[in-house]
C-alpha cells in the first residue's frame, strides 16, 4: 500500500497534466480557422453573434468534469481517505472523454443550424483491401519482453509462496500483480478494438484521409503499448518488494511510484506532441461528407440500439451516437468489466 | 507514410444503379484481374470490410458468397477469405454473355463500331491498370 502522499501527490499531477488538454480541446472548434466550427463551415459573422455564445456554451461543458470531482476529491482528502483517489482518476478519465465526445457531438449539431454553406460531399466511399491484425500494429520483441517478464515474475510468485507456507495471504501476494495482469488483458482488447476501428474513407483527398486514419490508428495503438509496460512493471517488481524486508520494499515501492510518475510525465508530454502531428494531418483534409449505405439515422435511435447486421460499435443516429448492443465488443467489454468488479471484490474482502 | 500498405482499395458509389454488394463483388474481381490481388492473398474479415465501407455485414457476406461460386474466393473456417485463383469457373458462354449483352446494349444506342472498339480497349486497359 502507497502512504496518503503519494495519492495526494498522484492526483496533483493529474490535475496538472490535464490544463494542456483543455487548452487543446478548447482550440478545436477553431483549428480550421475562424470560418470553421469545427468541421461545420460558418459565416466570418458566426464568432460575433451566435457563434460566441455557441463556443462559450462548449467552453463551459467542457469544466463539467472539474466541477463533479472537486468537491469529491476535497471531501476525499478532508475525511482522510486519500487512496479513493485513485479509483476517482479512473473514473474522471472516462468521464472527461465521454464529457467531450458529447460536448463536441452537441456543439456540432447547434452549428450545423447555423451553417454558412454544406460541407463538400462525394458518392463514394474507399476502403483498403488488406487484413488488418494486431501482429501488424505490434512491435514482436517488445511482446516478447513484455510475456516473458510476466511469466517470469509469475514464477517467483509462486515459487516465494511454496517457499513460505502459512505466511502470506495468497491474495496479498497474488493480488496486486493479478490486477495488473487483469489490466493489460483490458488493454490487449483496447488494442483490437484500435486495430479494428474503421473510419469511412471518402472518395476524394483518398490518400490524405487515408494516411489521417493510419495515423490514428498507430498512435492508440502504441499509446495502448505503453501504458501495457506501465501496468507490466509492477507485476515484475511485486516479488522483490515480497523478498526484502519491510523497510526495504517501502523504499522500493517509493522509488517505483517516483519512476511511474515521471513515466506518466513522459508519456503524456509524447501524447502531446504526437497529437500535434496528428492535427497537422487532418488538416491537410477538408471536411467531406460521405454516404451512409447503412442509413443509421434510422437504424440507430439515441442512446442505445441492437443491430445485428451493423459491424459497427456505435453507431452514428439522427439524435447522437447510439451504443449497438449486438456488437461483440459491447459483450466482450461488459464481460470484462463485471470480470473486473469480481476481481476488486474479491481482492477486497 | 502508411498509405503504401494500403495501395490495393475498393470503393463503393452510392450513385452507382449496381446493388452495393454486386458492387463489391466486382471490385474484387477487377483487383485479382488486374494482379493486385494475387492467389492467396487474405482478405479481410467480413466485418471489418463491411466497417471500412459502412455498409451491412449481409452486403459482403453475400458478395464474398457470389465470387466463393465463382472460384475465385475460398472461405476457410477460422482464417478468413483469400483469393483461391485468378482462373473463373464459369463457363465460355457463362462469361460471354455479359459481354454481349453490354455489346448489344451499345449497338442499339447506336454507337459507331470504332467507338465500341475503342472503348473495349480503353477498359480493358483501364482494368488490367487497375486504375479506375
Amino acid at each position: 500500500m502507497l502512504p496518503g502522499n503519494a495519492y495526494l501527490a498522484l492526483y496533483a499531477v493529474f490535475l496538472v497534466s490535464r490544463v494542456n488538454g483543455c487548452i487543446r480541446r478548447g482550440r478545436q472548434p477553431l483549428l480550421r480557422g475562424r470560418q470553421w466550427f469545427f468541421n461545420v463551415p460558418v459565416g466570418m459573422e458566426f464568432y460575433r453573434g451566435s457563434g460566441a455564445r455557441l463556443l462559450r456554451g462548449y467552453w463551459l461543458r467542457m469544466l463539467v468534469p472539474f466541477a463533479v470531482e472537486l468537491p469529491v476529491a476535497a471531501y476525499l482528502i478532508a475525511s482522510g481517505r486519500p487512496s479513493v483517489l485513485a479509483w476517482l482518476i479512473l473514473a474522471l478519465c472516462a468521464l472527461i472523454h465521454l464529457n467531450h465526445h458529447y460536448s463536441v457531438a452537441f456543439a456540432v449539431r447547434q452549428a450545423r443550424r447555423l451553417a454558412s454553406a454544406e460541407p463538400q460531399a462525394t458518392s463514394t466511399i474507399v476502403a483498403p483491401v488488406v487484413r488488418r491484425s494486431l501482429n501488424e500494429y505490434s512491435s514482436r520483441p517488445a511482446e516478447w519482453i513484455v510475456g516473458l517478464s510476466i511469466a517470469i515474475a509469475t514464477g517467483c510468485l509462486i515459487h516465494h509462496y511454496d517457499t513460505s507456507p502459512g505466511r502470506y495471504d495468497p491474495r496479498f501476494v497474488f493480488g496486486a500483480p493479478v490486477l495488473c495482469l487483469y489490466v493489460h488483458i483490458g488493454l490487449i482488447l483496447l488494442k483490437r478494438y484500435v486495430v479494428h476501428w474503421s473510419a469511412p474513407i471518402p472518395g476524394a483527398y483518398t490518400s490524405e484521409y487515408f494516411e489521417c486514419v493510419e495515423r490514428t490508428r498507430r498512435f492508440y495503438a502504441r499509446m495502448v503499448d505503453w501504458c501495457r509496460i506501465f501496468f507490466t512493471v509492477p507485476i515484475l517488481i511485486w516479488p522483490a518488494v515480497l523478498a526484502v524486508s519491510a523497510s526495504s520494499a517501502q523504499l522500493l515501492l517509493q522509488v517505483w511510484f517516483l519512476s511511474a510518475m515521471s513515466w506518466s510525465i513522459v508519456l503524456a508530454l509524447w501524447v502531446e506532441f504526437q497529437r500535434k502531428a496528428l492535427v497537422a494531418t487532418a488538416l491537410e483534409a477538408p471536411p467531406i461528407v460521405v454516404p451512409d449505405p447503412l442509413n443509421q439515422s434510422n437504424l440507430a435511435p439515441w442512446p442505445l440500439c441492437f443491430q445485428p447486421a451493423a459491424p459497427a460499435m456505435i453507431l452514428k443516429g439522427a439524435r447522437g451516437n447510439s451504443l449497438n448492443f449486438a456488437h461483440v465488443n459491447v459483450a466482450i467489454g461488459a464481460a470484462y468489466l463485471a470480470g473486473m468488479s469480481v476481481l476488486v471484490v474479491l481482492l477486497h474482502s | 507514410m502508411y498509405t503504401d500498405s494500403r495501395q490495393v482499395r475498393l470503393s463503393i458509389d452510392a450513385a452507382d444503379s449496381r446493388p452495393l454488394y454486386q458492387q463489391v463483388a466486382d471490385g474484387i474481381r477487377e483487383l485479382v484481374a488486374s494482379g493486385q490481388l494475387a492467389v492467396g492473398a487474405a482478405l479481410p474479415s467480413v466485418r471489418q470490410l463491411a466497417a471500412d465501407l459502412s455498409v451491412n455485414m449481409n452486403t459482403i457476406a453475400t458478395a464474398y458468397h457470389e465470387l466463393q461460386n465463382d472460384g475465385l474466393l475460398e472461405v476457410r473456417h477460422g482464417s478468413g477469405a483469400f483469393v483461391a485463383s485468378t482462373m473463373s469457373n464459369q463457363t465460355e458462354a457463362e462469361l460471354l454473355s455479359p459481354l454481349r449483352r453490354a455489346l448489344t446494349a451499345l449497338l442499339i444506342a447506336d454507337w459507331p463500331q470504332t467507338k465500341i472498339l475503342a472503348l473495349v480497349k480503353q477498359q480493358l486497359r483501364q482494368i488490367r491498370s487497375g486504375s479506375t
